[in-house]
């Protein structure tokens, strides 16, 4: 339902507006007082400067690590002497396990695969028989001893566990069937003993999974039964020779290699930026004319082309060398030039002098050449402290107008700087540079070089 | 210069430099509203920064920047009201009908004339001078829309009493006025907008 008006209410709805009123300048301080505090706005562009700082930094720092330094870390000589080392602690244990072999296989332990000397003398039945997947089997299924253990070692381990072996054939020889019809337990638990030297003196290994060279199957059948069941679960390395021909070596010329001495680490000649900087270079800019053709009244830059301006961003590294620092960075310079000049032609014209003589003239072609800058540039300077907060500057810019040829800008500056705070320094840098543009006029009448007076003005973020 | 939505969405964050723009930008407008709901300068900062306080801390009910103007004006008036409510007396005029405002209508030659900035000091003043009880519900009814019952229930009165209210208010105006020497008789030559 529209509510009744009369011209009092039109008259205040249609003037609101009008009832304004300033308050008093502090009250905005009482009524911020009773606010709850400030959270800051980080705004996306202060992110992606810091973002591509960090990274232009983190580029440089990672270049100038591997490209400018020799460090090197010898880390297959550490491994090497590792594992020499694992395989000198091993051994040993190896000649105890060795040693107690027979006296375990004897007492009837139940495992008769887990026999080190049994491992000993097949590792040295497949080193001559290259039958590794039993040697590979022992490798998975034993530990320390099966993967370390020193071939020459071994191999003496086995000789020993031979003559052992053949003591004990040569005793079962005497005991003939008693022995195994009183204690046929000891036959089925200490068999290892007796069939690897059955083995060992056949000259060769018995191999349950991957028969290759059995000799005589049907002497160690029962064996074979036992040692199917046992390694039937490892049958899956039955057809990759290869693990067991990249088995750790037992490699004695690396024992025999000098001891491994810890490489002293280079210090590095650039160390991690010590600074980030962003600048404002305005810039006035005199054109010198390397012409290639005969140019009369050379006019540059006006129609204001003789200002430009540049912005940088890039890092600032500290160097081993006393009191020097080295700034690289990205800089976008633009400008815009404009050219008025008069090229010979060539061509005479015959004018009529005052004497009622002639008399000839040059005829100029009269051209202009307009352009627009836009430079990207890699900057590198040395700067040299001569007194706190006092730096010069020596330097250079290589860069490309995009599209177009190469510039090159040799630059010496000094600048001043002020602290802000413990994190940000302003500076002020008066600056000279020579630029040296490869890009030649349109016409091929002169080349771009530049005399360039700047101040640069910057922050520089620690 | 931020715009309006970027201002809103800074107060959002409680960022204080979008909260003082915010207040620089508006507190003309805002402080207006104030004025005319407070009978001295005094109250009416007291109600501004009141209210200003609450929006800021509140601001996150608003859903969209443009209705943030209209729900500061709520809370302007809703402070106003809080700020006057153990103040006000609403018994100092009778119950009076619809038909008796219908007279009003018939006094417009003095009112086609009140359309200066000017003339709005005199309002203002006129305004300041009103009783509480009457000074609210004028403001409510004409300056921001209420009706009678709306206004009776916010301000927990009978809805005769804001119709009495309200008369009472347009009334004292239009005597004001007069007195004031805005007449037929003796009218005062504006110059229109």
């Amino acid at each position: 339902m529209n509510k009744p008006k009369d011209k009092i209410e039109e008259l205040f709805q249609n003037h609101s507006d009008d009832f304004d009123r300033m308050p008093d300048d502090s009250l905005w301080d009482n009524i911020e007082a009773h606010l709850p505090p400030a959270t800051p706005v980080y705004r996306l562009w202060r992110w992606g400067l810091a973002a591509a700082l960090l990274l232009f930094s983190l580029v440089g720092y990672v270049a100038y690590e591997f490209y400018g330094t020799n460090q090197q870390t010898d880390l297959a000589g550490k491994k090497e002497n590792t594992s020499k080392r694992n395989a000198d602690s091993e051994n040993q244990e190896a000649q105890k396990s060795t040693k107690n072999e027979p006296e375990k296989a004897n007492e009837g332990l139940g495992r008769d695969y887990t026999s080190q000397a049994e491992t000993a003398a097949l590792r040295a039945g497949n080193d001559k028989n290259k039958t590794s997947d039993y040697a590979g089997v022992e490798e998975k299924e034993k530990t320390s001893i099966a993967s370390t253990v020193n071939k020459q070692k071994l191999n003496k381990a086995s000789n020993k566990l031979n003559s052992t072996n053949e003591a004990v054939v040569a005793q079962n020889t005497q005991r003939g069937t008693k022995q195994k019809t009183d204690k046929p337990q000891i036959s089925s638990n200490g068999t290892s003993a007796n069939q690897i030297a059955v083995e060992n003196s056949d000259n060769s290994t018995h191999i349950p999974l991957n028969t290759t060279e059995t000799s005589d199957k049907e002497a160690v059948e029962p064996t074979q039964t036992e040692e199917n069941k046992r390694l039937s679960g490892l049958s899956s390395l039955a057809g990759h020779p290869a693990v067991f021909d990249n088995e750790i070596a037992f490699n004695t010329a690396i024992a025999s290699e000098p001891e491994y001495k810890p490489e002293e680490k280079k210090e590095s000649f650039f160390k991690a930026p010590s600074e980030l900087y962003v600048s404002l270079t305005p810039s006035l800019n005199y054109y010198r004319v390397i012409s290639t053709m005969p140019i009369n009244q050379f006019n540059a830059a006006n129609n204001g082309g003789r200002v430009g301006w540049a912005v940088q961003a890039g890092a600032v590294y500290p160097l081993k060398i006393r009191r020097m620092n080295y700034r690289v960075g990205l800089s976008y310079f633009s400008t815009q030039s404009n050219f008025k000049y008069n090229v010979f032609t060539g061509r005479q014209q015959t004018i009529r002098l005052d004497n009622n003589t002639f008399g000839y003239v040059n005829i100029d072609d009269s051209r202009t050449e307009s352009k627009r800058w836009h430079v990207l540039e890699i900057q590198n300077d040395l700067m040299y402290k001569i007194r706190p907060m006092h730096d010069l500057i020596l330097g250079f810019k290589a860069g490309s107008s995009f599209s177009e040829k190469p510039v090159f800008d040799a630059y010496t500056g000094y600048r001043l700087s002020k602290q802000v705070n413990h994190r940000q320094i302003f500076w002020i840098e008066a600056a000279y540079a020579y630029a040296i543009n490869g890009q030649q006029s349109s016409r091929n009448a002169f080349s771009y070089h530049m005399d360039k007076y700047s101040l640069r003005i910057g922050v520089n973020f620690r | 210069m931020l715009t309006d939505e970027e201002v809103f969405r800074g107060c959002l964050k409680n960022d204080r430099k979008a909260q003082a723009t915010f207040y620089q930008r508006y507190k003309s407008r805002f402080f207006g509203v104030c004025w005319r709901y407070a009978n001295n300068k005094e109250d009416a900062e007291d109600i501004f920064q009141e209210a200003l306080i609450k929006v800021f801390k509140h601001i996150k009910e608003v859903r969209d920047a443009k209705d943030l103007s209209a729900w500061v004006r709520r809370i302007i008036v809703n402070t106003a009201i809080n700020h006057y409510r153990k103040k006000v007396t609403f018994d100092d005029v009778e119950n009076l009908s619809d038909e008796v405002l219908l007279p009003f209508d018939t006094h417009d030659e003095i009112l086609n004339q009140l359309t200066s900035k000017e003339l709005m000091e005199v309002l203002n003043t006129v305004l300041a001078e009103l009783p509480n009880g009457a000074r609210i519900v004028f403001n409510m009814y004409v300056m921001e829309g209420y009706t009678h019952p709306e206004i009776a229930a916010q301000l927990q009165i009978a809805e005769g009493t804001s119709k009495s209210q309200l008369f009472f208010a347009k009334k004292y105006i239009q005597e004001k006025l007069k007195k004031k020497g805005f007449n037929v008789m003796n009218s005062v030559k504006m110059n229109h907008i």
